[in-house]
């Protein structure tokens, strides 16, 4: 087997799980985005977004902070700058085995 | 709700990228406002037709429609974030984008202006038979770059209705200018009735489904 291949065992698990690499994915390309919004892009339903997002803070890729917009109740996340380094990691992992 | 996991990209930009596009067309303020402008268009073709036998105030809506055109063009870009900010947040969510740069901007904003210089060019043409070349191309691209920007399944259909009434107007019997006009009358009712349709099922989704 290929040793490039091979590498593929080291791949981020956190990140290579699919619900995880849309929410993840979704944030690098924006600044900032809502509940909601990562609820309708990604299709996934609210219980296991929730679930895959506190996944993500506890590891420190994501930041979730709880606000406000005038009157509506917002849970905004946002990746950070580790959880970009890991997706960029993930990336280029996965660009060189492939 | 289907398998969201099923049938998505692998490579994390073109998943990225998927997303986004499918964030961004899910409430269908994109078409609507594409709606908008194809029926300016419409307007301007129209206002177009009636210059060439009545007074120069009849020229003067036509400058006056290129411009109300161009800026609806230029403020369609920047308006649809500020829509969704304003009324749809509780319903497609919040989101900020990276900004945009303004290479970007400068290129719609040109491409919006040449399209609509364009058009008047074609509509000022002598040969009947060029201009009716032109407007079936014309149709054929825009179904084709429609389809290309959307890839989703109802952009799909719109693009191949666009392309057909391109056809269709072009072999018509109709004046050519009315042909033109009746063209972007029908591909901006097309866009804009799609548009309205899929903000209406986002607001009854998301009334289903309170927090």
């Amino acid at each position: 087997m290929s040793v490039k291949i091979q590498r593929l065992a080291e791949v981020d698990r956190l990140i290579h799980e699919p619900a995880r690499l849309m929410i993840v994915a979704v944030l690098d390309s924006v600044e900032e985005a809502d509940f909601q919004y990562l609820h309708l892009t990604t299709g996934l339903t609210k219980g296991n977004l929730s679930v895959h997002l506190s996944r993500l803070e506890e590891a420190g890729y994501v930041a979730i902070e709880k606000t406000f917009r005038g009157k509506y109740p917002l849970t905004i996340c946002r990746l950070t700058s580790h959880g970009s380094q890991k997706l960029a990691e993930y990336r280029k992992l996965l660009k060189n085995a492939l | 709700m289907n398998d969201p996991l099923s049938s998505l990209p692998s490579d994390p930009d073109a998943l990225a990228a998927h997303l986004i596009r499918s964030g961004h067309l899910g409430d269908g303020l994109p078409e609507i406002a594409a709606g908008c402008v194809f029926l300016l268009y419409s307007a301007m073709c129209w206002s177009a037709h009636l210059a060439q036998h009545h007074s120069p105030r009849a020229k003067l809506a036509v400058l006056i429609l290129i411009l109300v055109t161009t800026l609806t063009g230029l403020a369609a870009a920047p308006a649809i974030p500020w829509l969704r900010a304003r009324f749809l947040t509780a319903r497609s969510g919040y989101v900020r984008r990276k900004p945009r740069s303004w290479r970007l901007s400068a290129m719609l904003a040109s491409a919006v202006l040449i399209f609509a210089i364009f058009t008047l060019v074609i509509l000022g043409m002598k040969g009947v038979l060029a201009q009716r070349s032109l407007l079936m191309i014309t149709g054929i691209l825009m179904g084709s770059l429609w389809m290309f920007f959307g890839r989703r399944r109802r952009y799909v259909v719109n693009g191949v209705l666009m392309m057909l009434s391109g056809v269709v107007f072009a072999l018509s019997t109709f004046q050519i200018e009315i042909a033109w006009t009746a063209f972007y009358a029908s591909v901006g009712v097309l866009t804009f009735s799609s548009g309205v349709l899929v903000l209406r099922r986002l607001i009854r989704r998301t009334s289903e489904q309170p927090e």
